[in-house]
């Protein structure tokens, strides 16, 4: 298998090969072709078009091959341009609010999760209302009962409003703001927490108003935060009470009626149901040595009337053992079995 | 290569400044030989007429980054040869040789030229054209870079890439082929 050498000819410098000037002569000959009207005005279209910047003018493909020499950009040809013309402007408008590009979904719907997440994660940690705290809470108003403000008072329902130890103008605060719900106060049970107790004297110098009532829990509370809260929850519920009530007689009489009924039954059914758990230890109801027989007696009434009969009485034993001459009221006795 | 040599290249250079009758001085200029190097490269007209578009295309585009390094000529046929080698890539089918003989038909023909020299002319041309057809690609590429466009082996070698000793090879066997088709 031989391959052919290339032929043979005199010396040729970069001119003309021989034989080359005949063959190009004929080669003129041949037909003169050339674009067609309509190929020039879509390349002439397409160069002013260019300069005048509109949006769909060519744009540069993504490269798929290496490189080549004169191969500076590539783009789409003019027949796809042409067929995407936009002919409004309108119709363009509504074309770039279309061209709504896949990343930026991608990346709105990925936003969107982190922000669920972000808020379930914050919830998680968020202390819910269970009937632990709520029968706490109910213990705490009988307890406190006497000594919240009356119902007629506007500032019932809100922390430290009736204090007389309050300034007029922190009462007025006060009663202006709204109620503050469950989960708020929680909030800013856990807000006092993280604090440093350094900074509550500071706040305590808060300007009134607006601020001080969003304050006004660590500012001008001296009992316990948790204490406060079941105090709103109480006040809470008897302006409920109060106000219903009060639109009693506006209502039809047997509406009246079976309403009125009604909510005692719930409110009076709820002490019947079983509590889900002991005592809590922390509570209004928890033995504390520095207690008066009368505190032990009451606190002792407390949990009978919170059905732990078997934590009142073994705590009516130990005080009997501790005050056996004090004599213990007939519904204590009860508890103990005796007549 | 010196803008101030090129006139061509200083027309592009405008067109980049916003020149638009520069764009059209230089694509009149350049439309015929263009379309003539890829109407008989690739001899499929409408993959032709889309080779066309698509050169001039990449020229606008390329209009804010072109440096006259070298021919504007020698620019566009390449872009055009690198185009047509990526079609030939894609393995698309060649037109048959009919259509070169409807192309021949349609060459005027001198009204002077007695019949059998009008009939030997047009066989000459039809046997140009054929032989031109069965030349391997690579060797009708620079042939008609050379005949259309006159172009040196130097400029042959930068449009196709090739060395120019291997583009001065290429000529001399399809020139040696042709003078053989014709002579026969």
């Amino acid at each position: 298998m031989t391959t052919p050498l290339p032929p043979i000819d005199p010396p040729a410098t970069d001119g003309k090969l021989p034989g080359e000037i005949e063959v190009a002569a004929l080669y003129r000959q041949l037909p003169q072709s050339e674009p067609g009207p309509a190929l020039d005005a879509a390349v002439l279209h397409a160069a002013a078009r260019a300069l005048e910047g509109a949006p769909d003018q060519p744009q540069a493909e993504r490269r798929k091959r290496p490189r080549e020499p004169g191969d500076w950009g590539h783009s789409k040809p003019f027949s796809a341009i042409v067929a995407r013309a936009i002919p409004s402007v309108e119709a363009a408008a509504t074309a770039r609010r279309r061209r709504v590009p896949h990343w930026l979904i991608g990346l709105g719907s990925a936003a969107s999760l982190v922000l669920v997440a972000g808020l379930a994660w914050h919830m998680r940690d968020m202390p819910r209302p269970g009937p632990e705290t709520a029968a706490a809470a109910d213990g705490i108003g009988a307890t406190q009962e006497s000594a919240a403000p009356s119902p007629d008072d506007p500032g019932a329902g809100r922390p430290d409003a009736g204090r007389p130890g309050a300034s007029k103008a922190q009462r007025f605060a006060l009663a202006s703001a709204p109620p503050t719900p469950v989960g708020a106060s929680m909030q800013t049970e856990r807000r006092a927490n993280r604090l440093p107790p350094a900074a509550l004297p500071g706040l305590k110098a808060s300007a009134p108003g607006a601020s001080a009532t969003a304050t006004a829990p660590f500012t001008l509370s001296d009992k316990p935060i948790a204490q406060d809260d079941a105090a709103v929850i109480n006040a809470t519920r008897r302006s409920v009470r109060e106000k219903r009530a009060a639109s009693a007689p506006n209502r039809p009489a047997s509406a009246v009626n079976s309403k009125a009924a009604a909510a005692p039954a719930v409110m009076e059914a709820a002490p019947n149901t079983p509590p889900a758990s002991p005592p809590s230890e922390d509570g209004p109801t928890a033995a504390n040595p520095s207690d008066t027989p009368n505190q032990e007696l009451a606190k002792i009434e407390l949990l009978v009337q919170q059905h732990h009969e078997a934590e009142a009485r073994r705590r009516l034993q130990a005080f009997r053992r501790a005050h056996p001459q004090s004599e213990l009221p007939a519904n204590l006795r009860g508890v103990l079995g005796e007549p | 290569m010196d803008a101030a040599v090129d006139p061509d290249a200083v027309l592009m250079l405008a067109y980049a400044q916003g020149d638009l009758a520069a764009f059209e001085t230089l694509y009149a200029r350049h439309r015929g030989m263009l379309y003539r190097f890829l109407r008989r490269s690739v001899r499929d007209p409408h993959r032709a007429d889309e080779l066309f578009q698509e050169t001039w295309s990449r020229v606008i585009s390329a209009r804010a980054r072109y440096q006259p390094r070298a021919k504007f000529s020698t620019w566009l046929l390449q872009i055009a040869h690198n185009l047509m080698i990526d079609g030939l890539r894609r393995q698309r089918p060649m037109a048959g040789s009919d259509e070169a003989e409807v192309a021949l038909a349609q060459v005027a023909s001198p009204e002077r030229e007695r019949p059998d020299q009008a009939l030997s002319a047009f066989q000459r041309r039809r046997s140009l054209q054929r032989a031109i057809e069965q030349l391997p690609r690579e060797q009708r590429t620079v042939v008609l870079l050379r005949l259309e466009q006159e172009l040196s082996l130097e400029e042959i070698a930068e449009v196709t890439g090739a060395g120019r000793e291997t583009v001065k090879s290429r000529l001399r066997y399809a020139m040696t082929r042709l003078r053989e088709v014709l002579s026969e």
